[in-house]
């Protein structure tokens, strides 16, 4: 192990930075082949980041819960239930920026219960992570549902678009949150005490325990902070169409367990990085932007996706042995 | 007329930067257990990988039945009849027994896909019976015993008609009863001609079971001897190479004040109504027969269990231990019988397991010190001795030997002052074991006061102070060092009563 941190970079990335420039290099040959706008620019790097800031930041939230060895299938739920709230908040309170923030720290709140609620669960019934997700799933979905009577919340104010619209110094509010909870995440799992215990519960729960790691409280937290950052995703989704939508992000939950495992987390916990879901997200965002951009329909963008995934994975694997 | 069923000639073979095997040697007759013997990381396993088809050699000969082969393959090497029984068994825990030992050739009804239940349960029986092991062929296997698995195991290398059997630490979750059996059925084996290749690391099998003995060292071969002409002082001597002054090196220290102080305690279906003290300056011994409760009562005085009744004080003040947590605030740490699973994290690193249990300590403004852990770490693994090419090398690339030291670092780290070892030497080898030994007297000496639980009694004898017995969930009698024998200790640990001992 290399006490050179570029070179360090390299040893672990290294594969996921290649198949990212191949995937740039192969979309700019493309596209100067059809004879269409340049693919790479810093508008298409913005338009990546800001596409992938809605799965990015639930994306940070998996990354713990997979690491610790559990999964979260609520994901997809939260992001609907999240806006949903919110939205009925602010068009119940009326017009004004309190009533909005309001409706943000009301929609967080529920998504910490959430958590709380699986992480309960999870760890006093000792149900599977997927099973105890998968129910609360389907509990949170119904309840977006039953909350707004089936009908989608139009009636916002303009600014409701703040999170999924606004700029600032030419960059999208989203973007900005996206690189805040990266880096707040990466810090919390390489830095802190946190994160060490979660990669160890990951990698030998008994082990974990019987060396005084608080696991049930952990585990409680990691659940919680994917929940509240699923729902973050949802309030910035819901921004962005400016209305709060019971049917959205149905799914999503596998496209944010996409980019963790493309980045190289591994799915039976103990092994993964903050850094390689990044990277496992912009690859698969570069992909969606560049097929779209040579004029790609969306049916075999799905296929190339699932390839692309098969490959990431093999490629991790082919790594470590 | 061919008098080996097995011979490997100089076999050699090397990975990048290391010679795992440089010249070994190996024969084996029909009808003989031939042990190979030697510290972790001598070339054994490779030497069997090779011979299992799972490593190609490098340079060598291999002849069997005084042909020479090429060993492509683990499938090559069981059409060879060559069959190998590891310490993690292949089986698959929700199949029956006769599913498991004809697993991918069940016997099938004539001309149709479908399997011959019956013919399959009635050649399972027959080779269990020939084998005389009376186990139901259709119970599954996950609900069979340690022992049982291993014996289904045998038997399904029986059905291979294998004529060399290599049997990996065969003994080591063996319970003494079960380790009895397991010796009946190697001499039925060998009376039916099959050779076996025993590896142990318990030496005294050598003797009870064994025709020859190899010895191997740092990769090399040293010697092959008849068991009845040597002494288990030369198998020492040549596995490490020099004399090992004492197998036991135990230092008398003066008793002094007592710390820990157990009463009463109780958990129900474990153990009932233990009671036990520990004083600055002693090693105290708990054992007793395999499921007699000993670990039970190590967990639930660190915490991992709930208890039932009783009191744990300690220096004189009552204390609640609820959780691992609770315990290692007190100053109590536990060294697990299993290192792998409740001792160490195995994908991470000798740095991170050995500050895991007190990570606390190095934890400024939210973030871990990695400075200051590192240097600490470094520190450990010189005093330790610990044999890791860099702090940053994940566990499970470890021996045994290692790995119980890493474990033991991090307890250090935690500054504990009671340190409960449970089963410390099992599967180390034997220069390890020395210096695990000499380490729990160094502890001693700076004050720690150690409980050790063990099965193997001459360890306990040869470390331990005073000797606490354990007889189906209580405390069957205690015995001084020097009133210590090993058949007061087996009494006790029957649940006799001792005739000659107050």
């Amino acid at each position: 192990m290399s006490r050179n941190p570029a070179r360090a970079f390299f040893v672990n990335y290294g594969y996921l930075l290649i198949a990212l420039v191949l995937e740039c290099v192969v979309f700019e040959f493309l596209a100067r082949r059809q004879g269409i706008k340049p693919f790479l620019s810093f508008d298409t790097l913005l338009l990546v980041l800001n596409q992938s800031a809605i799965y990015g930041v639930a994306s940070v939230g998996m990354t713990f819960v997979i690491i610790s060895g559990g999964i979260d299938l609520s994901v997809g739920s939260l992001i609907a239930f999240g806006g949903v709230i919110c939205a009925l908040i602010t068009q119940k309170l009326g017009a004004g920026w309190n009533a909005m923030i309001f409706g943000w720290f009301v929609a967080i709140a529920a998504g910490i219960g959430t958590g709380s609620f699986s992480a309960l669960f999870i760890t006093r019934f000792q149900i599977p992570p997927f099973i105890a997700t998968l129910a609360v799933m389907s509990t949170i979905r119904g309840l977006g549902f039953l909350i707004v009577e089936g009908k989608p919340v139009f009636d916002v104010p303009e600014r409701y678009t703040f999170l999924g619209r606004y700029l600032v110094a030419g960059i999208p509010i989203g973007v900005i949150i996206l690189i805040f909870v990266f880096i707040i995440g990466g810090v919390l799992l390489n830095s802190t005490r946190f994160g060490r215990h979660v990669r160890a519960i990951g990698g030998s729960e008994e082990s974990a325990r019987l060396s005084g790691v608080p696991v049930d409280r952990v585990k409680w937290a990691v659940y919680c902070m994917s929940s509240a950052l699923a729902v973050l995703a949802g309030l910035m989704l819901s921004s962005k169409m400016k209305s709060g939508d019971p049917t959205v992000g149905v799914g999503d939950e596998l496209q944010v367990i996409a980019a963790v495992v493309v980045g190289g987390t591994s799915l039976t916990g103990g092994r993964g990085t903050i850094m390689g879901t990044f990277l496992g997200l912009i690859i698969i965002a570069v992909l969606a932007t560049g097929l779209t951009w040579i004029g790609m329909e969306s049916f075999g963008q799905q296929v190339i996706l699932g390839i692309v995934i098969l490959a990431a994975v093999l490629l991790d694997r082919i790594k470590r042995t | 007329m061919g008098e080996f069923v097995l011979e490997m000639r100089d076999v050699t073979k090397r990975f990048p930067g290391v010679v795992a095997v440089k010249n070994g040697n190996l024969d084996l007759r029909p009808g003989e257990v031939h042990c190979l013997v030697g510290e972790n990381g001598a070339g054994k396993s490779t030497l069997m990988k090779i011979l299992a088809g799972a490593q190609p050699l490098d340079a060598g000969t291999i002849k069997i039945a005084e042909e020479d082969v090429h060993i492509t393959s683990p499938h090559h090497a069981q059409q060879l009849g060559i069959s190998m029984i590891y310490q993690e068994f292949n089986l698959s825990p929700y199949l029956s027994v006769a599913e498991n030992i004809f697993l991918g050739r069940e016997p099938r009804i004539p001309k149709t896909p479908f399997i011959n239940w019956k013919k399959m349960y009635a050649d399972a029986r027959e080779i269990l019976g020939r084998i005389r092991v009376n186990l139901d062929v259709r119970k599954p296997v996950n609900e069979c015993s340690v022992a049982q698995q291993q014996m289904v195991e045998i038997a399904k290398a029986i059905s291979f008609n294998s004529k060399i059997i290599v049997m990996d630490e065969p003994s080591a979750t063996l319970t003494d009863h079960e380790l009895e059996a397991l010796f009946e059925l190697i001499k039925t084996l060998k009376r039916q001609g099959i050779g076996m290749i025993y590896i142990s690391h318990r030496l005294e099998e050598i003797f009870t079971i064994g025709n020859r003995v190899t010895v191997m060292r740092d990769g090399e071969y040293i010697a092959t001897k008849q068991v009845c002409d040597v002494t288990r002082e030369d198998i020492i001597r040549m596995m490490v190479g020099r004399d090992l002054t004492q197998e036991f090196p135990k230092e008398i220290f003066p008793r002094g004040k007592e710390r820990l102080r157990v009463d009463g305690l109780s958990r129900k279906g474990a153990f009932n109504n233990v009671s036990l003290s520990l004083h600055e300056g002693e090693i105290v011994g708990l054992t007793g027969l395999v499921g007699a409760g000993r670990t039970e009562v190590a967990r639930a005085i660190f915490g991992a269990d709930a208890i039932d009744a009783g009191t744990i004080t300690l220096d004189g003040k009552a204390i609640t231990v609820k959780s691992p947590q609770d315990a290692i605030r007190q100053g109590i740490g536990l060294l697990t019988e299993d290192r792998k699973h409740q001792g160490l994290i195995l994908g991470m690193s000798v740095r991170e397991n050995t500050t895991l249990a007190n990570l606390r300590s190095l934890v400024k403004f939210l973030f871990v010190n990695r400075a200051k852990e590192r240097q600490i770490t470094s520190e450990f693994v010189k005093e330790l001795q610990i044999k890791t090419p860099h702090i940053e090398q994940t566990a499970q690339n470890l021996s045994g030997g290692n790995q119980q030291k890493v474990v033991l670092a991090k307890w250090l780290f935690t500054e504990s002052k009671i340190l409960i070892f449970d089963e410390p030497t099992r599967g180390i080898d034997v220069g390890a074991k020395v210096e695990i030994y000499k380490l729990m007297n160094e502890l001693v000496r700076k004050g720690v006061c150690i409980l050790m639980i063990s099965s193997e009694l001459p360890e306990v004898l040869g470390m331990c102070d005073r000797i606490l017995v354990m007889h189906e969930g209580h405390i069957a009698g205690e015995l001084s060092r020097e009133d210590a024998t090993q058949e007061r200790v087996m009494q006790l640990a029957t649940g006799q009563r001792l005739a000659d001992v107050a």
